[in-house]
């Protein structure tokens, strides 16, 4: 069974902003069911397990290594993203880089905010 | 699947007797009274404010009058603003035996404790001959709430809550998603899926209106959990959310005590209406919960990544673990573990239809995780709200 047939895309998928990456998804593909690709046109892939310092990942046939721990649901770039570009998971943005990041980084508060609303964590303002 | 018919033609997939508090003051009275028959169908809910608010009236009148709701006993200190005689009045013209304890004209707390357990003792007994008739899927309501969320949900537990919310809105349910806080970053999806160019205004005013309360507050809907679970952004998170709401039309949108007129997919505006008061939209999650409840939700679809443990007073809650790192933790908690679809063993698809089953198990009398635990969390607070108007429920005009 090929589960990814439909579990890649989200309740959008019906909907104007799709998010329908179907069973070929590269990323998954390249690394052992570890990293996915939403959407084709998303910059980030997600961590579907906890991914170690030191592993060794594949980003659109492009060997690297991954320099920190990235949990379970995190994203690391997929492609090399520009300052105040935007971070697009699913097809949507979902904030902007607040920093050069390159491929296979992890995105979280260090390197990106919301065009919305500060994000807040345990030490307050990120 | 079988309800309990209520006297406006509703039928209620529990049998339960509330106990209610009017102010903080007889909260330990009506918890004595509620404890003792806990495993028997009581249950504590209760506003703990002492000044009045049309807002908690109105929630406590529908949470009261809910068909999961058999009777009703009040407890009152006596001297707080709630108008218990005009919620014992709603409550007994809904035929639902009701009666009020006022502890300051009773003798105290042991004698009000006594009086309150020998209502429920009789009532309890009365209550075992509520009708029951057969009951149809597209009679339920059903709500959906995702807390504790991390970067796990918006991939598996909310879409796959989504698809379920498909297939209920198919059959003609009534179906209710909310929490216009995280919807922040989804307003033009939202108002592209409404049945009326009107009613698409409607929903985005009612997300606009959330991200200012909110940059008023200087606060989103976020916690540390969330970025901890891998979630950058407000608008990550709303990406995660909205997937609940699946891909049918949405019907309407309702503030918390409407109720949905027909079927069909519904938005429960949770923001206060004008100005910045009395402080965070929604606490916590069973806030929402109780808002849920006071729409007339039968049960709630409850997501959560990091692990929330908590269930509710009134609607039972049916939790979808999106995490499987979280599953292996608290699997004692939880009702079905979506994480499966990011090992490979379970598809969107798989789990919407396990949600969907459960939830018609669950309706026709199956304890939640929750539920078996003794879970019945309950929260109110102050809030203010203009009523809707004909445009916001264009399918019942």
């Amino acid at each position: 069974m090929s589960i990814w047939e439909d579990a890649v895309s989200t309740g959008l998928s019906d909907g104007p902003d799709a998010c329908d990456t179907g069973p070929g998804d590269d990323a998954l593909l390249a690394n052992g069911g570890a990293l996915l690709r939403l959407s084709p046109d998303d910059n980030v892939l997600i961590a579907t397990r906890t991914l170690l310092a030191g592993s060794a990942i594949d980003i659109d046939g492009t060997p690297l290594m991954l320099v920190t721990e990235i949990g379970l649901g995190h994203k690391i770039a997929a492609t090399a993203i520009g300052e105040g570009e935007k971070v697009i998971k699913c097809r949507v943005p979902i904030g902007s880089a607040t920093e050069p990041i390159h491929p296979g980084q992890h995105i979280h508060l260090h390197n990106m905010k919301s065009d919305y609303l500060p994000t807040y964590d345990r030490g307050g303002v990120a | 699947m079988t309800g309990y018919l209520r006297s406006d033609g509703r039928k209620g997939i529990r049998n339960q007797l509330l106990v209610v508090y009017l102010v903080e003051c007889a909260h330990h009275v009506a918890r004595e009274i509620a404890t003792a028959y806990r495993d028997d169908g009581a249950q504590l809910v209760g506003f703990g404010g002492c000044y009045p608010n049309a807002y908690a009236h109105r929630m406590m009148s529908a949470l009261c009058t809910h068909p999961n709701v058999g009777a009703v006993l009040l407890v009152s200190l006596g001297c707080e603003s709630f108008d218990r005689d005009q919620l014992a009045a709603t409550v007994a013209e809904s035929g639902r035996p009701v009666d009020t304890l006022v502890i300051q004209q009773r003798g105290g707390t042991r004698t009000t404790i006594e009086q309150g357990k020998a209502w429920v003792d009789q009532t309890l007994a009365t209550m075992q001959n509520t009708p029951r008739v057969p009951m149809a899927v597209d009679e339920l309501v059903i709500g959906t709430i995702c807390g504790g969320s991390d970067a796990t949900s918006g991939i598996t537990a909310n879409p796959a809550i989504g698809r379920a919310f498909d297939r209920f809105v198919d059959k003609g349910a009534a179906a209710i998603f909310e929490e216009t806080g995280e919807l922040i970053g989804c307003e033009e999806v939202l108002e592209q899926r409404a049945a009326t160019p009107e009613l698409g205004q409607i929903l985005r005013a009612s997300v606009e209106k959330a991200a200012r309360y909110y940059t008023t507050l200087g606060h989103g809907s976020f916690a540390p959990g969330n970025s901890e679970g891998g979630l950058t952004t407000l608008e990550e998170k709303s990406l995660g959310a909205y997937s609940k709401s699946g891909a049918a039309t949405i019907s309407g949108l309702l503030k918390p005590g409407d109720r949905p007129g027909a079927g069909g997919l519904y938005l429960l505006d949770v923001v206060p209406d004008g100005e910045v008061r009395f402080g965070f939209p929604n606490v916590n999650d069973n806030a929402e919960i109780a808002e849920l409840a006071a729409c007339g939700a039968h049960l709630i679809l409850f997501s959560t990544g990091r692990g929330s443990v908590v269930g509710a007073a009134v609607s039972p809650v049916i939790k979808i673990c999106a995490n499987p790192e979280t599953y292996r933790q608290l699997s004692e908690d939880m009702d079905i573990d979506s994480g499966r679809i990011l090992e490979g063993q379970a598809t969107l698809d798989g789990v919407g239809q396990e949600i969907f089953d459960l939830s018609i198990a669950v309706a026709a009398g199956s304890p939640t995780a929750s539920e078996s635990l003794g879970h019945q969390e309950f929260v109110l607070g102050y809030k203010t709200f203009e009523p809707t108007g004909p445009a916001c429920h264009p399918s019942s005009r």
